[in-house]
């Protein structure tokens, strides 16, 4: 039971991360294109995550494999955890309107641990999207929600185990729903090019 | 990003999209269209024309295939950053 649990574990992380280089890679064209600074922080922000969960995911089947890796594992959640704070971090900047508000996340990012941190970034993206932009970009704002949800969920799983598996369902349908704002934009440049 | 910014990605995409839609015009009815100063219009007619997205004939421009296939992924990139939540 445990091993499949740390498959299904494996293959949702897998996912994010895919997902995460994909969107990544629709921001990198976006910015070969335009040179739009607001691209280059996207593209930045979903290149850290991917790239973090993938190799974390990587390091995790090795780690079955040899003891070795386990060591590497454990050093590697560190840089995993930097790379998403900072992607985050890189994220709220973009949604962020003032000098003020940014400088404070900076004092914040400091003092606040990883996941609380993270739910207090991602909720203030999704609070900066339903005041300025609202219903338009009501798929962002149940995406971010959810990746915040998985976060929360983080918190607890020191109290239940199961929840380390749990928390891969929001993070995953979270970043789903990213991926169809891509998928949406594709089709929608489809049907231009036929006008 | 306050409101008032306006990204190079809507800057160019007013001014492809004022070409396209009068199918050739002139730099005034683009400058009105896409509300952009003197000097910043001028800066971006010369790089679109200089990387072959618009050619100027008889005193108009006009859009090229290249700036065909340029407006339709501009339009794809504003829709994703509209998705996103993202103010540009």
């Amino acid at each position: 039971m445990y091993t499949v649990m740390s498959l299904l574990d494996i293959f949702l992380e897998t996912l994010s991360g895919l997902i995460s280089l994909y969107i990544s890679f629709f921001s990198v064209k976006a910015y070969k294109l335009t040179r739009d600074r607001i691209l280059k922080y996207l593209q930045l922000s979903f290149l850290l995550i991917g790239l973090a969960t993938i190799l974390r995911v990587g390091l995790n089947i090795m780690s079955y494999i040899s003891r070795y890796f386990e060591v590497a594992l454990s050093i590697f959640n560190l840089i995993y955890i930097l790379s998403t704070l900072v992607a985050y971090f890189s994220l709220s900047y973009i949604y962020s309107g003032r000098e003020l508000e940014r400088t404070l996340t900076s004092i914040l990012l400091i003092f606040v641990g990883y996941h609380s941190l993270a739910i207090f970034l991602l909720s203030y993206i999704v609070l900066n999207i339903a005041l300025w932009v609202g219903k338009e970009a009501k798929i962002a704002i149940a995406g971010y929600s959810l990746i915040a949800f998985s976060h929360l969920l983080s918190l607890f799983t020191p109290y239940w185990r199961g929840l380390a598996i749990l928390e891969n369902f929001p993070r995953l349908i979270g970043f789903i729903l990213l991926l169809l704002l891509v998928v949406r934009a594709e089709r929608i440049g489809k049907n231009v090019q036929q006008i | 990003m306050s409101s008032r910014y306006r990204s190079n990605i809507r800057i160019m995409k007013d001014i492809l999209e004022t070409v396209y839609n009068s199918e050739g015009c002139g730099p005034t009815r683009i400058l009105y269209r896409a509300n952009l100063s003197h000097d910043r219009l001028v800066k971006y007619l010369s790089e679109l024309k200089s990387k072959g997205f618009l050619e100027e004939k008889d005193g108009g421009y006009f859009l090229t295939e290249r700036g065909l296939r340029l407006l339709a992924e501009l339009r794809k990139i504003e829709e994703f950053l509209k998705g996103m939540g993202i103010r540009f």
